[in-house]
């Protein structure tokens, strides 16, 4: 179209994979208020009851939401990295959360502006339908995810959080924390323990110092539980497959 | 025209819309009975009918593929059972089933959609029970994982009395026990317990409430809040 400013980068190579979804024209929406920033390990993307201030869009590393009850105590009910939005309440016009995001594994994003992501979705339908698509498949994640620790050995969960983080990463290396670990996992850190030390004897991963290196990518995988399959199957059939 | 009430003024969504709104849908809704245990839809389905409760209560699940489920949230007649925009058209959200027989309104997905392409207003109201569902399945995670079973009992058995209106719940063993994320056997311990305490009865798988005030006493926080994310979310029903 004449006078329309093409997008410097191919859109479908973009780092997140939901903005790598949206059409050019919805991109561009958002692409004259996103700033690149560090996504650096435990830092407070929104806390909860206060403003939501700016929306992420990570492009490595791995928040987690947290939901806080009254007396302090806090669950991890989903994870968000490069397949989504941190800050999906202002998508539905929520200034604030009950829950919280903070980064578990580090990383880096971009950022925007709340209230300017809450104009462009509300100018554009099609902005609007694609985050509303990534909602649901996120509200199917973490139903999934609840189901997931109340029925599922714990080897297995731990093989379903190892591999949806290596999804979210671009090396097979990167910083996992035994902290963080256990609470995606809903256990103690020495169960954590226990659990990594199996893994790391059958030869899938090495874990040092929080360090986690995938090392048997396919096993790994055959032996998460199903949950990581849906939950991957859904993202894959919304963001497009990323498998090389 | 009809005196008695409309089914339509049951329903917490399509009570709230203008005349001009309700003259894309009401001549397209048709009143259907819904028996207990009926798969509405299962996650991820492409839907034909969305469901507007006027009575009984849904039940939203995660369904493991061993049959293992949890609640994940609740539908009454605040809302509406039918899912989101997907990218290949209506999906069903979660796993939908009748927990408590009762009537909705149904309205195929054709129509629903002409509906909410159409009317700000009514898009706005679908999408806002849609982030109440969402808000419900994360409180539900973390109530899972934080909270002792009779305490989410009680908050399960609030929401549920909520949703039907009156005293008896008939709610299956099955039910309770993906509410309260415990085997099947564990279920009467519960109940036993919330019946020595006063609040409930518990005979031959009927609940009856005793003591409301007593129940949200002993309920988690969750009751509340989600309550409050319902009167956030849709401010007039």
């Amino acid at each position: 179209m004449l006078g329309q400013t093409k997008p410097a980068i191919n859109l479908r190579l973009h780092p997140n994979r939901l903005l790598a979804q949206l059409s050019d024209a919805d991109y561009e929406l958002l692409r004259p208020h996103l700033k690149s920033v560090p996504l650096d390990y435990k830092a407070v993307l929104y806390a909860p009851g206060q403003p939501i201030e700016f929306v992420y869009f990570i492009e490595s590393g791995v928040g987690s939401l947290v939901n806080t009850m009254q007396n302090g105590d806090a669950a991890e009910v989903g994870t968000i990295g490069n397949e989504g939005i941190v800050g999906l309440p202002v998508l539905f016009g929520d200034g604030t959360a009950p829950t919280g995001i903070y980064m578990q594994v580090p990383g880096a994003g971009l950022r925007m502006p709340a209230r300017i992501f809450a104009e462009q979705v509300n100018f554009s339908k099609s902005l609007r339908s694609a985050f509303l698509h990534y909602a649901a498949a996120f509200f199917n994640q973490v139903a999934q995810s609840a189901a997931c620790v109340t029925f599922h050995p714990l080897e297995k969960r731990c093989c379903r959080w190892l591999m949806m983080t290596r999804d979210r990463m671009p090396t097979d290396e990167f910083l996992l924390t035994q902290e963080f670990l256990a609470m995606m996992l809903g256990v103690r850190r020495s169960s954590v323990n226990a659990a990594m030390g199996k893994l790391q004897r059958k030869g899938l991963v090495k874990y040092r110092r929080g360090h986690v290196t995938i090392l048997d990518r396919k096993q790994l995988q055959a032996a998460a539980c199903e949950c990581y399959h849906v939950t991957k199957r859904e993202f894959d059939r919304l963001l497009g497959s990323p498998d090389e | 025209m009809d005196t008695r009430v409309s089914p339509i003024g049951a329903n917490g969504i399509l009570r709230q819309l203008s005349i001009k709104t309700l003259a894309l849908i009401e001549p397209h809704v048709r009143e259907v009975k819904i028996a207990q245990g009926t798969v509405l839809h299962e996650a991820g389905e492409t839907l034909t009918n969305v469901y507007f409760p006027i009575n009984g209560m849904v039940s939203m699940l995660a369904v493991l593929k061993s049959g293992e489920a949890i609640e994940a949230g609740i539908v009454g007649p605040e809302g509406y059972v039918g899912g989101y925009l997907g990218v290949r058209g209506w999906r069903g959200l979660g796993h939908a089933v009748m927990q408590i027989s009762g009537k909705a309104l149904r309205l195929s997905v054709r129509n629903f959609k002409k509906a909410y392409d159409a009317s700000d207003e009514f898009r706005t109201l679908i999408n806002g029970y849609q982030s109440v569902l969402y808000f419900q399945a994360q409180q539900s995670a973390a109530c899972q994982a934080l909270h002792p079973v009779e305490a989410r009992m009680c908050r399960w058995l609030l929401q549920a009395q909520d949703a039907i209106g009156g005293d008896t719940l008939n709610l299956t063993q099955e039910f309770l026990s993906h509410m309260l994320g415990v085997r099947r056997t564990s279920v009467s311990g519960s109940a036993n317990k919330l019946q020595e305490e006063g609040l409930i009865t518990y005979k031959r798988g009927v609940i009856r409430v005793l003591d409301r005030k007593g129940l949200e006493k002993s309920s988690c926080e969750c009751y509340a809040a989600v309550r409050g994310a319902i009167a956030d979310a849709m401010p007039k029903s």
